[in-house]
């Protein structure tokens, strides 16, 4: 009986071992022989970073490492040397920064596919967002991005009412505007709303058949009436660098993909605004 | 059997021993210090700038608006407002059913149906938080739209009955273990001045519990506050006090909204400070179920104190006398209550199940995850390096811990109480909270970083309060003669220990091994600032990865993935596979063991 029990014992202490040497093995090896590239920032520059990302890994033996959160962290993440390059939806101002823009993204206005409204005015967008005023009397309630979000800054930047006055600036939101953080939950809260009377704001190229796209005072939100100027809701993608650091000859050749012909091909496919 | 270790006492390998099981126990003392003091230290920035009387009774939170002093950014009053509507609205709803299930399955199930029960119960508890989110998103709020014809269903309606689906084991299985404890000649004696079997169930038996029923309400309002990743797929998040279909925001919920793309300079701190301020609710809560169970105990004829016995509970042929009373409506209330939360229950399962299915493939299982393509493998490897580490480590300081309490500690010392109460706390932290403490503490101050280590760190707190009481708990159920057999042939204390008390406690720790896996296989809010969220192959324990879990919510937040609403599912039915397994698991061992000890 005892000596069972000893049995018993004597495995778990030497599979608590064996797990713990897994571990340590798990911890030490695992240093891969491919050039990695740690590119950080921007949530909505990252759909299309991972698009030309796994284009390039197709062809280059190097590992792309793309890592998502905001703009200000991958602004300050390539200052600080932590990453390859940062990534950044919107301008930016650095001196010891350097910024290439890689494209350029039309924020749009979405609604339900049922419904029946297609265009609106920033005005109308600003008023239902501040006072729950309803757009054409259908339109009664919205979707918003949470505080800090790159999509949120750009909206809040271009919206404005008749005054002039930018939907940033307001210290609340009219009580019919849920938040959601991420694009995906925008397009779920939109297109699970039967009643088809909700609008939300996303990248255009998040946009799907899932929802529609709304005209901005007549204007559609395509690639050509951003790149024409005529959609007026429009902002960067850049990628930056510490210019001190420079880049490593990995990095460089993936840039030159990016701006390469080839590099802007996918990125007009994947929806955003090419800068040629 | 302290009067045996006096006899050796001298002997210092054993004072050795004793001076680290007690160490091992006083570490949730020091845990929980160290939640208040880093998450206060960290959310000091924001006190000060904000001003404390601003930030908590402030209206406004607008955390990135420009025309706005410093101190009318951060105002949490509604969210505050928002986490004790809910979180009332929830512990009521889910206390009635809670407690009319109970009553069910400790008077009125038939018995053959019970394990099936207690198992539906367990199963409830072990669902993965953001799988109810999901669900109620996916599920609840269209009906919902439909049936009140109301713009969106965020709001009270659809968060206050997914938390309270989630109370239901919580307060179930402690209202179920008092009632339980209700002497049975209480019972017996009801019924012998002639009361129906109603009548002494709802006027004896459920009064006589009411404390340990006080006890499992407040219990539920520790989680119901705390309550993270469900909650923010429902209530919205709006700027508004807390409304039937209006979107609004609780504590918890702001906090994994926004850390995300929250700047260093105050936003962050100022999560972290509604961080530091839900905490100070949790040990308040706690401080109040510290004093509801000291005067836990039953009052009542000692001598004649038995407790209720599976035999002894088939005895409801007394009790067929309708009599139209009021307790007769609540009997069949109870039973139509614990018929809903069955069904419920089975719905989601299957629901999830069914929908999950078809997005399961090869492919999306094991294939090769990167920018391309996104797949669970990695997710399915840092799963498993979470559970090995934060095992390895929680498992030596837990059940030492345990030994302390059992074999060392003088029971009702203030030093036992002293830990005890610590566990309990550490025990009732919501799990955001920890997830605040490992990204502060493990992530910056430790400088370990957000990777897999510091979510293994993380969680080993998490489940430590957990493996520590089950562990306890066998100890404590190994009779004490073979203890003294063991001395009696010349055995020291701690050779006792390990050759005779823990191999008989086996079935404990592996009870609590398989509840500590389920604990962290379901475990999101805590892991996704710590341990990232992101879906390449974790290299080393120094690579982010995400777990299953966190690969859920991964997928509902990243951009640009296809498909995404099918493969949340898809990672939802592996999840809910996994909880039932597990649960299996459980039973399995329990049976087994209990087959042995008859033997």
């Amino acid at each position: 009986m005892n000596k069972t029990k000893n049995k018993k014992v004597t495995a778990i202490v030497l599979s608590a071992a064996m797990l713990a040497t897994l571990g340590s093995t798990a911890l030490l090896g695992g240093c891969s022989k491919t050039a990695e590239i740690n590119i950080s920032g921007s949530s909505s520059v990252s759909p299309l970073m991972l698009n030309l990302a796994a284009e390039y890994e197709k062809t280059h033996d190097v590992s792309i490492i793309v890592t998502t959160s905001d703009s200000s962290t991958g602004i300050t993440e390539a200052k600080e040397g932590k990453n390859d390059l940062g990534m950044a939806s919107k301008a930016v101002s650095d001196d010891a920064l350097t910024t290439v823009q890689i494209a350029t993204d039309g924020v749009a206005i979405i609604a339900n596919n049922a419904c029946e409204i297609t265009d609106v005015t920033p005005e109308e967008v600003y008023e239902l967002y501040a006072n729950g005023t309803p757009i054409q009397g259908k339109i009664v309630a919205a979707v918003s991005r949470e505080a800090g979000s790159g999509t949120y800054d750009a909206f809040g930047d271009l919206i404005k009412n008749a005054e002039g006055k930018k939907l940033k600036s307001l210290s609340a939101f009219a009580s019919c505007v849920s938040v959601q953080n991420a694009t995906l939950s925008v397009k779920t809260a939109i297109s699970s709303n039967t009643a088809a009377n909700t609008i939300g704001y996303i990248s255009m190229g998040s946009i799907d058949d899932t929802v529609k796209a709304l005209m901005v005072k007549g204007v559609a939100a395509t690639a050509e009436n951003v790149k024409n100027g005529t959609y007026s809701l429009s902002r960067p993608f850049n990628v930056v660098y510490n210019t001190e650091k420079g880049l490593s000859p990995e990095v460089k050749a993936f840039l030159d993909f990016i701006l390469s012909d080839a590099g802007q091909k996918i990125v007009s496919e994947s929806g955003y605004v090419d800068v040629k | 059997m302290t009067t045996f270790v006096k006899l050796k006492d001298k002997m210092t390998k054993e004072n050795v021993a004793r001076a680290i099981f007690a160490a091992f126990a006083a570490f949730s003392i020091l845990a929980v210090f160290a939640i208040v003091f880093f998450l206060l230290y960290k959310s000091f920035p924001a006190f000060r700038q904000i001003g404390f009387f601003n930030f908590l009774f402030g209206g406004t939170w607008s955390p990135t608006n420009p025309s706005l002093d410093v101190p009318d950014r951060f105002g949490i009053l509604p969210m505050i407002a928002g986490s004790v509507v809910l979180t009332l609205t929830s512990v009521s709803l889910g206390g009635v059913l809670a407690i009319f299930t109970a009553v069910f399955i400790v008077y009125y199930c038939p018995k053959k149906i019970k394990p099936v029960f207690n198992q539906l119960v367990n199963l409830l508890a072990g669902i993965p938080s953001i799988v109810y989110g999901y669900f109620g998103l996916t599920f609840l709020m269209p009906l919902l739209v439909q049936l009140f014809h109301v713009p969106q269903a965020y709001g009270l309606v659809s968060s206050t009955v997914i938390l309270s689906i989630m109370l239901v084991p919580t307060i179930a299985s402690i209202t179920k273990n008092s009632l339980e404890s209700v002497p049975m000649n209480y019972y017996e004696g009801a019924l012998a001045l002639g009361c129906t079997k109603n009548q002494t169930v709802f006027k004896v038996c459920l009064p006589a519990a009411k404390n340990g029923i006080l006890a499992a309400m407040i219990l539920g309002v520790g989680r119901a506050v705390g309550e993270t990743m469900a909650v923010q797929f429902l209530v919205g998040s709006g700027d508004n006090y807390p409304g039937l279909f209006l979107p609004f925001r609780t504590m918890t919920s702001s906090i994994v909204l926004e850390m995300g793309y929250a700047d260093e300079i105050l936003h962050k701190p100022a999560l972290i400070a509604i961080g530091f301020i839900l905490l100070l609710f949790i040990l308040a809560i706690n401080l109040c179920l510290a004093a509801v169970k000291r005067n836990n105990s039953i009052s009542g004829n000692k001598l004649f104190n038995r407790k209720i016995r599976e035999s002894e509970n088939a005895v409801s042929h007394y009790s067929w006398h309708k009599t139209g009373s009021l307790q007769d409506v609540l009997w069949i209330l109870s039973c139509a209550v614990s018929l809903l939360v069955a069904l419920s229950l089975l719905f989601i399962v299957f629901f999830v199940l069914i929908k999950g299915v078809s997005g399961l493939d090869f492919n999306f299982l094991f294939g090769k995850s990167g920018n391309a393509q996104v797949t669970l493998a990695p997710a399915f490897l840092s799963t498993g390096m979470v559970i090995l580490l934060s095992l390895a480590i929680s498992l030596p300081l837990g059940i030492g811990a345990a030994i302390f309490l059992s074999e060392y500690a003088k029971k009702g010392s203030r030093f036992v109480k002293t830990i005890n109460l610590f566990i309990d706390t550490l025990s009732g932290v919501p799990s955001v909270v920890f997830g605040l403490f490992g990204m502060v503490f493990f992530g910056n101050i430790l400088h370990i970083g957000i990777n897999l280590l510091n979510g293994s760190l993380t969680l080993s707190l998490i489940v430590l309060p957990t493996i520590i009481r089950s562990t306890e708990q066998s100890l404590t159920e190994v009779p004490d003669s073979m203890r003294e057999a063991s001395y009696a042939l010349g055995a020291s204390k701690v050779r006792t220990i390990f050759k005779v008390v823990l191999p008989q406690a086996l079935s404990g720790m592996i009870t609590s091994v398989i509840l500590s896996v389920g604990r962290i296989v379901s475990e999101s809010a805590a892991l996704i600032y710590t341990a990232g969220a992101v879906a390449y192959m974790p290299q080393s324990y120094l690579s982010r990865g995400a777990t299953l879990s966190v690969m859920m919510w991964f997928f509902n937040s990243a951009d640009g993935i296809e498909n995404a609403p099918s493969k949340c599912f898809a990672t939802a039915a592996i999840l809910i596979v996994l909880v039932l397994i597990l649960n299996i698991l459980v039973t399995v061992v329990e049976k087994y063991f209990r087959k042995r000890s008859n033997k």
